[in-house]
């Protein structure tokens, strides 16, 4: 395989893998602005280091998500002050949990896939708007209600579907 | 775990995702996570929840980085990372953009330079309206991208796959998002996977975990067709929303309004077809260099036979796509009138001659000629009407007059395969109106080349179904036209491209415009003279 041709299976791969990193990222690190930046630096360094993925010695998705643990270890050093982080050792055992049976995770974001699709129109627009905007009030205000009032709403829906989830993962199925 | 604990760990689980974890808060959370395996399942799961929203509806400002720019920068107002150019970077920026940014889909001026978001899986002689090749692996990103002809298929995240037909207008909005300006694409989700929209200018059409087909046709008729799975489609002028389930379909009228449509299996392309073209492939364009037609006065009678004994072919005009296709594709096509009709003649050169197998809405893309025409001899030449797509956002009154002249005829001609039989499609104005009825009155025939590399077609149109039965052209006009001829595949059903002539070839700098959308720009339509005398045979 030559150099381009490299290259853009890595871009297939990356295009492939890249919700799975995202997610994984999520578990380890609180904040969505967090999560945003060190998304995109392991991006940057899948890219730099992309001559070294060997698919012979596992899955991509799998050497991506090492690439990423490691700029979360760094970001814990920089952010070691910030109380709103968990201590390593919690965070290692949700990691263990996560990764339990190497299918916790994809079940998960299945499980999430087949209840969101059972939300009612008004109640999924609402989560889209929410989570595409960012910003709660902006969204409270398009929808004519308070921030807290829509909080309170995004609260209960989660709920929802979380209670759907954890049914479809107690049945192993979402057909 | 009780109802209680479920809350409890539900709402430190929100506030630690908010950065609103308080340190009491913390202790007491981490405490429960370390006792209980159960309570780390249901906690990761929760996040799981979060990270999976997250992903799935993330806006514009945070995709994946355009992986040719790789300093980050912090930005002192943000805690994003920017991304930019620096030289101490340019080694590596200069190497991914050689393959990355000039072999990508290509986008309007002026676009952004944003991430890819999908790569060219497969391709049945795509080709990009700029004129290149589809290629297999190549990436494209944010902006619009228009796909000319041919077939693509297109990978995109979390294992998505979009099946385009050109001619299409597309535009990447975010990783599961697209907008589809013209144009068909089918939508397929990889197993458990859903939530991908593709937006039209009065839809929005979410996939619920399935597989469904969009189209927006020439004319703005908008459908959508469930395959598998179900989706919902919110019109975007009232806001109804209707779901549909596998075997259904829907289309959204020019009012905005969802309607129930007939479900008709073959209406989009689902799979790439697996045989290979008999006849050699390659891009099938021209160059225009004719900017008039001459549209001779009829003296005698025309059968409508598809013979053309009637016609002196001396006056026909010859176009054909570049080499090494000019002996193969081409056309010569000739224009007459009298006082009750428009005459239209074409000789054209295609290895697959009327074969056109096409669905409502794109019978033009398998096989065709259309000839467009302005009746009305006060919107002079140049024309000036522009279609929707391009129109400033508030036209002045003349523009929008002109636009929406009802005079100005797209006369769509082919053969269909299924009935044997010639047809004829009419659109009115830039806005491609289709005529309330069935147009009636008018003669079409099609005869095939002794060869079978070609057919001839003959067609006679009264001016009423142009508008103008009270008016028609006289000796001495001169009127805007436009000339466009499309090839399919051996099916009838995919375009494999076309030849646009009779055009301005002095068109106006501004706005650019590619040959492929030449139609809905009047600016860059030719002219057809009318003449005063017969030519003789």
């Amino acid at each position: 395989m030559n150099t381009e041709q490299s290259d853009n299976r890595f871009i297939t791969l990356l295009l492939a893998s890249q919700s799975r990193v995202y997610r994984f990222l999520f578990t380890l690190v609180p904040r969505r602005e967090d999560v945003e930046d060190l998304f995109q630096q392991t991006c940057l360094t899948l890219w730099q280091e992309r001559a070294k993925f060997d698919p012979e010695k596992g899955l991509f998705a799998s050497w991506a998500c090492a690439i990423a643990q490691n700029h979360v270890r760094n970001f814990r050093r920089r952010e070691a002050t910030r109380q709103a982080l968990l201590s390593e050792e919690v965070a290692e055992l949700l990691l263990a949990t996560r990764e339990a049976g190497g299918r916790f995770s994809e079940e998960c974001h299945q499980a999430l896939q087949h209840c969101l699709n059972q939300l009612p129109p008004h109640q999924r627009t609402l989560v889209e708007e929410s989570y595409r905007e960012g910003a709660l009030k902006s969204t409270a205000a398009a929808a004519g209600c308070s921030a807290n009032a829509l909080y309170k709403s995004l609260r209960r829906i989660r709920a929802i579907l979380h209670d759907c989830m954890l049914r479809v993962l107690a049945e192993g199925s979402t057909s | 775990m009780n109802a209680d604990q479920a809350a409890r760990l539900r709402d430190w689980a929100d506030d630690y995702v908010a950065g609103a974890l308080g340190p009491a808060e913390r202790e007491a959370l981490e405490r429960e996570l370390l006792a209980s395996e159960e309570v780390r399942r249901f906690f990761v799961s929760y996040l799981e929840l979060h990270a999976g929203l997250a992903w799935q509806f993330r806006g514009f400002e945070c995709e994946l980085p355009d992986l040719r720019e790789v300093k980050p920068t912090r930005s002192s107002t943000s805690r994003r990372w920017r991304w930019s150019l620096s030289s101490a970077a340019a080694v590596l920026a200069v190497a991914a953009a050689v393959w990355l940014w000039p072999r990508g889909a290509p986008r309007e001026p002026g676009a952004d330079l944003g991430p890819v978001f999908a790569v060219v899986r497969e391709t049945l002689r795509g080709r990009w309206a700029d004129g290149r090749d589809a290629r297999v692996s190549e990436s494209v990103g944010r902006g619009s991208w228009r796909l000319q002809s041919g077939l693509i298929s297109l990978a995109g995240a979390d294992g998505v796959e979009l099946l385009v037909e050109g001619p299409a207008i597309a535009e990447w909005l975010g990783a599961q998002h697209i907008r589809l300006t013209s144009g068909t694409v089918v939508v397929r989700m990889p197993e458990g996977g859903s939530g991908f929209v593709v937006e039209t200018a009065r839809m929005r059409v979410t996939d619920l975990g399935t597989e469904f087909g969009v189209s927006v046709s020439p004319s703005g008729d908008e459908r959508v067709q469930v395959y598998r799975g179900r989706v919902r489609a919110e019109a975007a002028a009232s806001g109804e929303v209707q779901e549909l389930k596998a075997g259904s379909a829907l289309r959204c009228s020019a009012e905005g309004e969802l309607a129930p449509a007939a479900f008709v299996e073959d209406r989009f392309i689902r799979r790439m077809p697996r045989t290979t073209p008999a006849t050699p492939g390659g891009p099938l364009y021209n160059r225009s260099v004719l900017e008039s037609v001459a549209v001779i006065r009829a003296t005698h009678e025309v059968s409508v036979d598809g013979r053309l004994t009637e016609w002196n072919r001396g006056t026909f005009f010859k176009s054909a796509c570049e080499p090494p296709y000019a002996t193969t594709y081409f056309v010569e096509g000739g224009m007459m009138y009298d006082a009750a009709h428009l005459y239209v003649a074409a000789h054209v050169g295609d290895p697959e001659p009327m074969r056109n197998a096409s669905r409502d809405g794109f019978h033009f893309a398998g096989g065709s000629v259309i000839v467009r025409l302005a009746t009305d001899r006060r919107l002079g030449w140049p024309l000036k009407g522009i279609g929707r797509p391009f129109r400033p956002q508030n036209p002045s009154p003349e523009l929008l007059a002109d636009s929406t002249n009802e005079r100005v005829t797209s006369l769509i001609l082919w053969h269909d395969a299924t009935s044997g039989r010639a047809s004829l499609g009419l659109q009115h104005s830039f806005e491609l109106r289709p005529p309330a009825a069935a147009p009636i009155g008018w003669q079409g025939a099609f005869q095939k080349d002794a060869d079978g590399l070609g057919y001839t077609l003959e067609y006679a149109i009264p001016w009423r179904l142009l508008h103008c039965e009270s008016d028609p052209p006289r000796p001495g006009d001169v009127m805007g036209a436009l000339w466009t001829v499309h090839w399919s595949d051996a099916e009838g059903r995919i375009c494999f491209g076309q030849l646009t002539d009779v055009t301005n070839q002095n068109p106006p700098a501004s706005p650019t415009f590619s040959p492929a959308n030449y139609f809905l720009s009047g600016p860059h339509w030719g002219r057809a003279v009318f003449q005063s005398e017969a030519a003789p045979k």
